[in-house]
């Protein structure tokens, strides 16, 4: 494939030339992952050739997921409550749990904690497929065959990935608020309307928005990723494990970086 | 109709290709022998522009195939087809669908002669009744047939069989070998197969190569090969061929 025909560096001959290496390979990695996405995305008109395995890959990060974030985002939105309402009580002040749990959720949680469980469950998926794809030699059969493995298997999974990462957040939003509602009912005593009218009143369309922005470039971080390290996997079934492990861990860690930087930027 | 000109190839300091040379003849079967690690599949990734030299030249009918991109690259690679190691078929494909998916993506011919096409390579590699398997629901010989039928369905001029018969029983290698003649005889196509069974190279090659740490150290038919002179082709034959008794080869 174009982007890993090997160009190894020279080996260290002490610390600092491996400093040096490390930096030179991490940024090349980048610059690689990045080339994929773009690549990935440049073929996005050809979307219609893919549509069998758009829907699959589509399925795959919806539905898969759906059960494991439906307790996430309740149980975040029933710990925030919790947490904020006995703080808030000190001051009798806990009839606002709602505007900081709705707040909270559409603008960090939300998008933070669906982004965790696609990496986890669809990203480390992704890397292992195409990863075990690489080491059986069916990337270079596709190449062989003249089938472009960033047109045939990346851009469906990114897009994937980019659609499903917000639609999957509206509806940890929605359940995560839910959440908030049921604690504040049985354990904080404030009624649900009230909890909903001050959840509704607070929020805005920026809040909404910049949540929905922040899911869409998460999405697009663990394909982005996750693509690269499949592509980039080598010495067979370990390679494999060792692509789908740094696919979480990596991801996690942009994920983290990514989100705080845009809260700074839009807030 | 294929030429290496003293090709090298060096992966991060360790040079696997040192300068590595030969042509291949318009519908003959070369097969390259040698020990694993030697740069056997690495040179039939070169062919198809999978990997680039460091130095040297590979032409293909009298063209350069280095530096070829994009439209051109395809075009090169369509005179090719390539049995794979494994098999190299999608998982989540049906024997049928591997078989035709080059063609499908192709996009030149319509439904009705993809189907007859691939119908036509399930016959010739005897998979009836296995359309609607799974890569993961037949055997190892059975892969490296679909990978064949995948292979020939574009009707390439030149097909790349990489260690066909390895981890297959004897029977099933024959069976391989077997296929290997076939193709040649029904469809004249030039054949390069690398591997390591010594049997099947003088089964079905016209010539043998022995590639030994990045060159090659001998290479002419069968009958040359058995007299080489050199220490390592030797050895290499004693190791397969008991008291030097070669048996069913065609010498």
């Amino acid at each position: 494939m174009k982007f890993f025909e090997p160009n190894p560096l020279p080996q260290p001959k002490n610390s600092l030339q491996a400093l040096g290496r490390w930096v030179l390979e991490s940024t090349r990695g980048a610059g690689i992952a990045l080339c994929i996405s773009f690549e990935a995305l440049l073929n996005v008109f050809k979307l219609h050739r893919r549509r069998a395995e758009f829907g699959r890959q589509l399925m795959n990060a919806g539905v898969k997921c759906f059960l494991v974030t439906s307790i996430v985002a309740f149980f975040t939105g029933m710990i925030l409550a919790l947490q904020t309402g006995l703080a808030l009580s000190d001051w009798n002040q806990e009839d606002l749990v709602g505007n900081i749990v709705v707040q909270t959720m559409c603008r960090e949680m939300g998008p933070f904690m669906t982004a965790l469980i696609l990496a986890a469950a669809i990203g480390s998926a992704y890397a292992a497929e195409i990863g075990t794809m690489k080491v059986s030699e069916e990337i270079s059969a596709l190449e062989l065959m003249s089938i472009n493995p960033i047109e045939f298997l990346v851009m469906p999974r990114l897009l994937a990935l980019i659609i499903m990462c917000p639609i999957l957040t509206i509806y940890t939003d929605v359940l995560g608020t839910l959440g908030g509602m049921l604690v504040s009912e049985t354990q904080l005593d404030v009624y649900h309307k009230v909890y909903y009218r001050i959840a509704i009143e607070s929020l805005t369309n920026k809040e909404i928005y910049v949540g929905l922005f922040k899911a869409l470039i998460f999405g697009f971080v663990i394909g982005t990723v996750s693509s690269y390290k499949g592509f980039s996997t080598q010495n067979g079934a370990v390679g494999v494990g060792n692509a789908a492990r740094t696919t979480v861990v990596t991801s996690f860690l942009y994920i983290l970086i990514i989100g705080y930087f845009m809260t700074r930027i839009f807030y | 109709m294929l030429t290496f000109d003293n090709v090298k190839k060096d992966f991060g300091g360790h040079e696997v290709l040192k300068g590595v040379s030969f042509d291949v003849e318009d519908g003959e079967t070369l097969v390259i022998v040698g020990p694993s690690g030697t740069g056997k599949s690495v040179s039939l990734k070169h062919m198809v522009g999978l990997l680039k030299p460091s130095s040297g030249d590979i032409l293909f009918e009298g063209k350069s195939i280095i530096g070829l991109r994009g439209k051109a690259l395809a075009e090169h690679r369509r005179n090719f087809g390539m049995l794979f190691q494994s098999g190299a078929l999608l998982a989540w494909l049906t024997v049928e669908q591997n078989i035709a998916l080059p063609l499908i993506e192709q996009r030149k011919l319509s439904v009705k002669e993809i189907e007859k096409k691939v119908k036509h390579s399930i016959e010739l590699l005897g998979l009836e009744g296995s359309e609607a398997k799974r890569p993961s629901e037949i055997s190892g010989g059975m892969k490296k047939r679909v990978g064949l039928a995948r292979a020939i369905v574009m009707e390439p001029k030149v097909v790349l069989y990489d260690e066909p018969t390895s981890g297959l029983d004897p029977v099933m290698s024959r069976h391989i070998d077997k296929m290997i003649l076939d193709m040649q005889e029904e469809f004249g196509i030039t054949s390069i197969v690398v591997t390591h069974d010594l049997h099947s190279a003088f089964s079905i090659g016209d010539r043998v190569a022995m590639l030994n740490k990045g060159k090659i150290v001998e290479i002419g038919s069968p009958e040359e090969f058995v007299k080489s002179e050199d220490p390592f082709v030797q050895e290499f034959i004693k190791a397969q061929f008991s008291a030097g008794h070669i048996e069913g080869i065609k010498l």
